[in-house]
């Protein structure tokens, strides 16, 4: 399964900036992949993974801006469509491959 | 939630950046840090700093180093695995005589068991000779059931000329594996807060990691049908990725088909339970149901 994460963030202020930072920062260190600008996605193994990316994200949460999360099966996820975007280099950390050589 | 296994072969850096793995080659790739289990430097020449190597032990990632033959040689242990190790400890120190002996009797009993599987599932004799060295392990397994078992499982599996101790790659093969299993199974006693040094079974003065070599008993036998398998005369690259496979294959254990790491994490688990509280109910064994493994060709 895939989490989906979306952001709309103020950039207003310098405040406003940092928070945005903090929040991105925080998703790419817990293994989020950037989908595109403001959309992030995270594998999830199973609902006890989910239960804890969500207590996560809500004590991340910044004061102002919407964050949604979806969550899509693999299969959806893999049968997502890219129009005139260039095919994603690093295929091997965005498969479920368990072992990786490098 | 970790669950990747990874397998540095190339010329590389190491490095951590905003808690993810990042592995520079010819190109630049980053894993987050909590999805990695395991990972195994293959290549002397990677180059590695002192941030990551710290991240791979706090996370309790297994991190094998490999010789220049290619051979595990050294892995990342954390000296202070648990909040917890001082009570933990004392109470390893104390563990039950009779407990101990109980568990021993039952990870022989389940070791020969499993090898059995092997035999049976290769359609090779023996699997009741094995059935009886099983009626006939007691308690600390004094008779040393375990020996003659392994005598004649390997006799039947490799044939009568078959020697643990032969230089010859069958015996390489069994080594790496087994290596790469003790360290995954050391791994999960040190991050329990746990010594590996004292063992329930194993007592060598030598041995460092008796523990682990009481634990990975039950887990042989899955080395050892991997190796008859693939190693066959040569023990290069490809044999060891297919050995390394065994991380993606699942065995039954507590009523349900977990990945080996898991398993080993769920029976490692209920032993330290049982020595702890000498509730039988709390032990799993594994169960290697063969036909379920999936050998690719």
């Amino acid at each position: 399964m895939r989490l989906f994460v979306m952001f709309d963030l103020p950039v207003q202020t310098s405040i406003e900036r940092k928070n945005y930072r903090r929040f991105r920062k925080f998703l790419i260190e817990n293994g989020y992949l950037m989908i595109q600008y403001s959309i992030y996605a995270k594998i999830i193994l199973n609902h006890s993974a989910l239960q804890l990316q969500k207590v996560k994200i809500q004590q991340h949460l910044p004061p102002k801006g919407h964050v949604e999360t979806l969550l899509v099966t693999e299969k959806q996820f893999a049968d997502m469509e890219h129009f005139s975007k260039p095919k994603i280099e690093k295929t091997e950390t965005n498969s479920m491959k368990r072992v990786i050589e490098l | 939630m970790s669950w990747r296994t990874i397998i540095l072969s190339k010329n590389s850096k190491i490095s951590l950046r905003m808690n993810q793995l990042v592995v520079t080659n010819e190109e630049v790739t980053s894993i987050p840090i909590g999805e990695v289990g395991i990972v195994i430097i293959e290549n002397p020449n990677i180059v590695m700093t002192g941030h990551i190597l710290n991240a791979l032990s706090d996370n309790k990632i297994t991190t094998i180093l490999c010789d220049q033959k290619h051979n595990p040689s050294t892995f990342l242990h954390t000296i202070y695995g648990h909040h917890r190790q001082s009570k933990h400890l004392q109470a390893q120190f104390n563990w039950n005589e009779m407990y101990k002996g109980r568990l021993w009797q039952e990870i022989t009993k389940q070791k020969i068991y499993n090898q059995g599987r092997v035999l049976f599932h290769l359609e090779k004799e023996g699997v009741d000779e094995l059935r009886e060295l099983i009626a006939g392990v007691e308690l600390h397994d004094i008779t040393n059931r375990e020996g003659h078992a392994a005598k004649v499982y390997f006799h039947r599996l490799f044939g009568a000329d078959f020697t643990r101790g032969d230089e010859e790659t069958i015996n390489w093969g069994l080594n790496y594996g087994y290596a790469i299993l003790h360290a995954l199974i050391t791994r999960q006693i040190v991050s329990k807060g746990y010594l590996s040094e004292i063992g329930i079974h194993h007592k060598n003065e030598y041995n460092q990691f008796n523990l682990a070599s009481d634990f990975i008993e039950i887990f042989r036998p899955i080395v050892d049908y991997l190796v008859f398998h693939y190693v066959d005369g040569y023990l290069g690259k490809v044999e060891k990725r297919k050995i390394i496979g065994m991380f993606e294959q699942k065995v039954f254990i507590r009523n349900g088909a977990h990945y080996l790491p898991q398993a080993i994490q769920i029976f490692i688990d209920g032993c330290f339970n049982f020595l702890n509280t000498g509730d039988e109910k709390k032990l799993y064994f594994p169960d290697l149901q063969l036909n379920k493994f999936i050998l690719e060709e």
